[in-house]
């Protein structure tokens, strides 16, 4: 029991990294072309290149969805899986990556405000759909920060 | 309060009986790595683990824990 509860909370760990990874892929190149799209210079060129990092990340971050999933349900299976993977530091955890990342939405809207003020934004939903990623992104990657060993 | 910090002897009483991290994990429910953070002073548990640490190892809750201010052993080791 001791072992399998330590090894889906490795595997846990696991998916959580190949979250931020692919997210830094996916939003990294999602906010490249968004600046690059709103200053006028994305060319056709850049637009297939940055379209690269974006797919990878997309895989990346859909494999990891799944292998979160399946964490889950192996949890959802065991009460005694779900009481110790679940335990009161790692709620402690998610209170505190959901805190970061509300402050890390606070950063982008400070981010696209600036922004605008130099360059005005003409995709207005863009900024929508970058803030809701950015606040995804940075729960994720503060919960593992927490969580790593 | 902030800023207090709480020392415990959850190491000595580990080797007492001899169990690793991973088994008293086991038996109060929580991951290695809880536990690893409480031995370190990293991470602060509720009262209700507290009382199930001391319960497993039985002992006192003010045995087990002590704020720094109290404590006067030396016996604090970090683990990794």
């Amino acid at each position: 029991m001791n072992e399998s509860i330590e090894r889906l909370d490795q595997k846990r760990k696991g998916a959580l990294k190949t979250y931020v990874l692919g997210g830094l892929l996916f939003y990294g190149a999602w906010i490249f072309r968004f600046i690059l799209r709103e200053t006028g210079h994305l060319t056709d060129a850049l637009d297939y290149a940055i379209a690269v990092p974006f797919a990878i990340g997309v895989i990346i971050l859909l494999y990891s969805f799944v292998r979160v999933l399946q964490v889950r349900r192996a949890m959802e299976k065991n009460p005694e899986f779900m009481a110790a993977l679940d335990d009161e530091r790692v709620r402690i955890n998610i209170l505190l990556a959901f805190k970061f990342g509300f402050f890390a939405i606070l950063a982008g809207l400070i981010f696209f405000a600036v922004f605008n003020f130099f360059s005005p934004i003409k995709d207005v939903n863009a900024i929508f759909i970058g803030l809701l990623l950015l606040g995804a992104f940075a729960y994720v990657l503060k919960f593992y920060i927490l969580e790593r060993d | 309060m902030p800023g207090d910090k709480l020392h415990n002897t959850l190491k000595v009483h580990r080797a007492r009986l001899d169990w690793t991290q991973e088994e008293l994990a086991s038996r109060v429910g929580v991951t290695r790595k809880t536990i690893n953070t409480i031995e370190n002073c990293v991470f602060v548990p509720s009262t209700v683990l507290a009382l199930k640490l001391a319960r497993v190892f039985g002992v006192k809750v003010e045995d087990l824990f002590q704020l720094a201010d109290e404590d006067s052993s030396g016996i604090m080791e970090k683990t990794d």
